[in-house]
């Protein structure tokens, strides 16, 4: 017995021995000579059918149409971040390393400052750092196009999903959070401006995963006669989704295209394409244009935007041209509540 | 046991790593990677350079907590699958309580902020230990259901009462000085790792040289005769769920305070399921559990590298994993492998 226990341990160093060997004999590999990026995902890896999702997409594209080559790395948990970002960093061999969504801010906060040289980038929230360019959005301005979209919706005839001459629609927000304000101000601000009839609803959650309480608040508005209803609040909107498609009126999905929730009742989609936004990343860094700070993007970056899903073709056409007065500039979105009357008030629309 | 029984376990061990690591390379292979590649990078990525080994270290520190809190209720017969639950209160424990105390000097800050941790765990530990010592409810659906309870709750708290103003549920950062000092400047390897260490040499030493671990340990080897001799085995059930729930709890602590420096709800990835296999692999002996943690900790950082460099998907890295846990928690194998091994060189020897 102790003769093969020795032997079978000798046997387990030999095997470890010649597999350091063979490894060691094959060296790292050439250096490229495209330019070279990284990217970590969120923790909900891919597959999650929205922002990891949609920001691979935009890597794949870019390696496709700016000829660059990308690494990537879906992290398991939060406290893996920090470690993936450093070795990313530690190498030194990419031009940019992108984080995707806002619980890396902590992680590249830290990473950042540690390697100053690096190029980073972080989608949906702002990292204060001079080697950072933080990528947010104008949130006002995708409210304004799905507010569009449900004030003249409600205003159809013969559809038996709108309620007939009542013209009310409404926007349930995650928190009540500047952020999200800016969405329910711009929603309101696109409603009343394309259809000065309609009256809008707004009402927070308090939380971004609570769908009972959102169905709930949904539900109170479809009976007050609500028949168009935009879900800005995170998986809490999942309530609200299915209280439209249950009770048969519209629902607006939010961040990623929604329609394979409901179908039926899925009008459009207020879109935060991610996808775009890694593109404008990589191409700003390759053409020189790096920017530290916050970069605000929107309509005319084609970083937001709506999906088109149950919206008729009259309607698209309409509020294309609206978008389009939105993106050159013409038209400013006001991205508080308060805001909203005065510059109605302002262009005449009251 | 002893010194000829730690051997063979860790012959078996040795032998189940390197027929993990044989399949997986097959895996990646078929699937379309380089081996060499891919396992290069496993190895450097966990033991190539000081920010790989920190990382190691880093990712085995958790493990090292859960693996010692399951393998000390081995020891009592208690199959203690609840270490994921305790270590998310002890991680909101600590972190609120090193929140809460930023008047006082730093030691006594995470001296208390510490001992909440490991008193939030225990107390989660007492439910099961309880229930089992009084009613006889099988530890194993209490631990598993508590879970369920322990992370929905910590979820709460933090949203309902503990919550940093901004979009992200989460506490606010702990203050430098709340705190576990980084012993690596720049890797986050902090006091935790010494912690556990010590940990395993105290509760070592209690299961070996003290009445409690004796008598825990007569508890765990025939209940019915323990009691026969004179052990209180309610009360020493309750103690060593208690004890193990403690040390699970410490797991969140060090979690919270040594590298995330918040608590964050849903931050494990499984350290407390894992925690699980790192007791298996480490067998009756405490210490073990030390090298067991390292072997997890360096396959989760080795990992790293092979998903970043090589291109391996996570899946594939998790498959070896799950196999490294499939052939060491089957000892049968191994041991069916030496003996078949025996007999031929017993053959070959001439002295059958």
């Amino acid at each position: 017995m102790r003769k093969a226990r020795k032997f079978s341990v000798l046997l387990g160093i030999a095997l470890i021995a010649a597999m350091v060997m063979g490894i060691g004999a094959s060296g790292v590999g050439t250096a490229a000579a495209k330019p070279r990026m990284a990217i970590v995902f969120a923790t909900g890896g891919l597959g999650d059918k929205s922002f990891n999702d949609s920001a691979y997409d935009g890597m794949k594209r870019a390696e496709k149409e700016l000829g660059i080559e990308f690494d990537k790395v879906e992290p398991q948990a939060v406290a893996e971040y920090e470690s993936l970002l450093t070795r990313f960093a530690q190498t030194r061999k990419y031009d940019l390393i992108i984080s995707i969504g806002f619980d890396q801010a902590d992680a590249l906060q830290t990473v950042s400052a540690r390697f100053p040289n690096q190029k980073f980038a972080i989608v949906d929230t702002v990292v204060d750092a001079p080697n950072v360019a933080s990528y947010a959005y104008r949130e006002a301005e995708r409210g304004f196009v799905v507010g569009a979209i449900a004030g003249l919706m409600t205003a159809k005839k013969g559809d038996p999903r709108i309620v007939a001459d009542k013209q009310i629609v409404g926007v349930i927000g995650g928190m009540d959070i500047p952020l999200i304000r800016a969405n329910v101000a711009g929603y309101i601000a696109g409603a009343r401006y394309a259809n000065p009839k309609v009256q809008v609803k707004h009402a927070y959650v308090g939380h971004w995963a609570d769908p009972a309480k959102c169905k709930e608040m949904a539900n109170a508005m479809l009976d007050e006669g609500v028949d168009v209803l935009w879900l800005a609040a995170g998986r809490s909107g999942l309530g609200g989704i299915k209280a439209a498609e249950e009770r048969n009126r519209y629902a607006i999905g939010a961040d990623s295209d929604q329609g394979y929730l409901a179908p039926n009742n899925i009008l459009t989609n207020g879109m935060k394409l991610v996808d775009n936004t890694v593109y404008m990343a990589i191409d700003a860094v390759l053409k020189g244009k790096f920017t530290p700070g916050v970069n605000l993007l929107g309509l005319s970056e084609g970083a937001l935007g709506y999906s088109r899903n149950l919206v008729p073709a009259d309607i698209i056409a309409q509020v294309d041209k609206l978008a389009a007065k939105v993106a050159s500039g013409e038209l400013k979105v006001p991205d508080d509540i308060d805001k909203v009357e005065p510059w109605l008030k302002a262009l005449g629309k009251q | 046991m002893g010194l000829r029984g730690d051997v063979s376990r860790f012959a078996y061990s040795a032998i189940a790593v390197l027929l993990a690591l044989v399949i997986g390379a097959v895996l990646i292979g078929t699937s379309g990677y380089s081996v060499k590649e891919a396992y290069s990078n496993l190895l450097m990525g966990a033991f190539g350079g000081v920010y790989s080994l920190a990382t190691t270290v880093v990712m085995s520190t958790p493990l090292l907590f859960t693996g010692l809190a399951v393998a000390l209720a081995f020891q009592c017969g208690l199959f203690n699958v609840g270490a994921e639950g305790q270590l998310y209160v002890g991680a909101l424990a600590s972190a609120v309580v090193a929140l809460a105390l930023s008047g006082l000097p730093p030691a006594f800050r995470v001296i208390i902020a510490l001992t909440a941790g490991a008193g939030a765990g225990a107390a989660l530990g007492f439910l099961p230990g309880y229930l089992k010592a009084k009613i006889g409810a099988h530890e194993v659906v209490t631990t598993i259901m508590l879970n369920y309870i322990a992370i929905s709750l910590t979820t709460f708290l933090v949203k309902t009462y503990f919550r940093d103003p901004g979009p992200v549920d989460q506490t606010v950062l702990l203050p430098p000085g709340s705190r576990l000092p980084e012993l690596v400047p720049g890797t986050r390897v902090s006091l935790g790792i010494v912690i556990g260490i010590l940990a395993v040499a105290l509760l070592d030493r209690v299961m070996r040289r003290s009445v409690l671990g004796y008598e825990i340990q007569a508890v765990g080897q025939n209940p019915h005769a323990a009691e026969y001799g004179g052990v209180n085995v309610a009360a020493r059930t309750v103690q060593a769920m208690m004890i193990s729930g403690a040390v699970a709890g410490l797991a969140g602590s060090v979690e919270s305070m040594g590298t995330l420096y918040r608590f964050i709800p849903y931050f494990s990835p499984g350290y407390g399921f894992t925690g699980i296999a790192v007791a298996v692999i480490a067998g009756k002996s405490m210490w073990a559990v030390i090298p067991a943690a390292f072997l997890f900790g360096a396959l989760q950082s080795g990992g790293q590298s092979m998903q970043l460099f090589a291109g391996i998907p996570m899946e594939l890295m998790t498959m070896v994993q799950g196999l490294v846990i499939l052939f060491v928690a089957a000892p049968a194998l191994g041991s069916m492998l030496l003996k078949s091994r025996s007999r031929l060189s017993e053959k070959g020897g001439g002295r059958a």
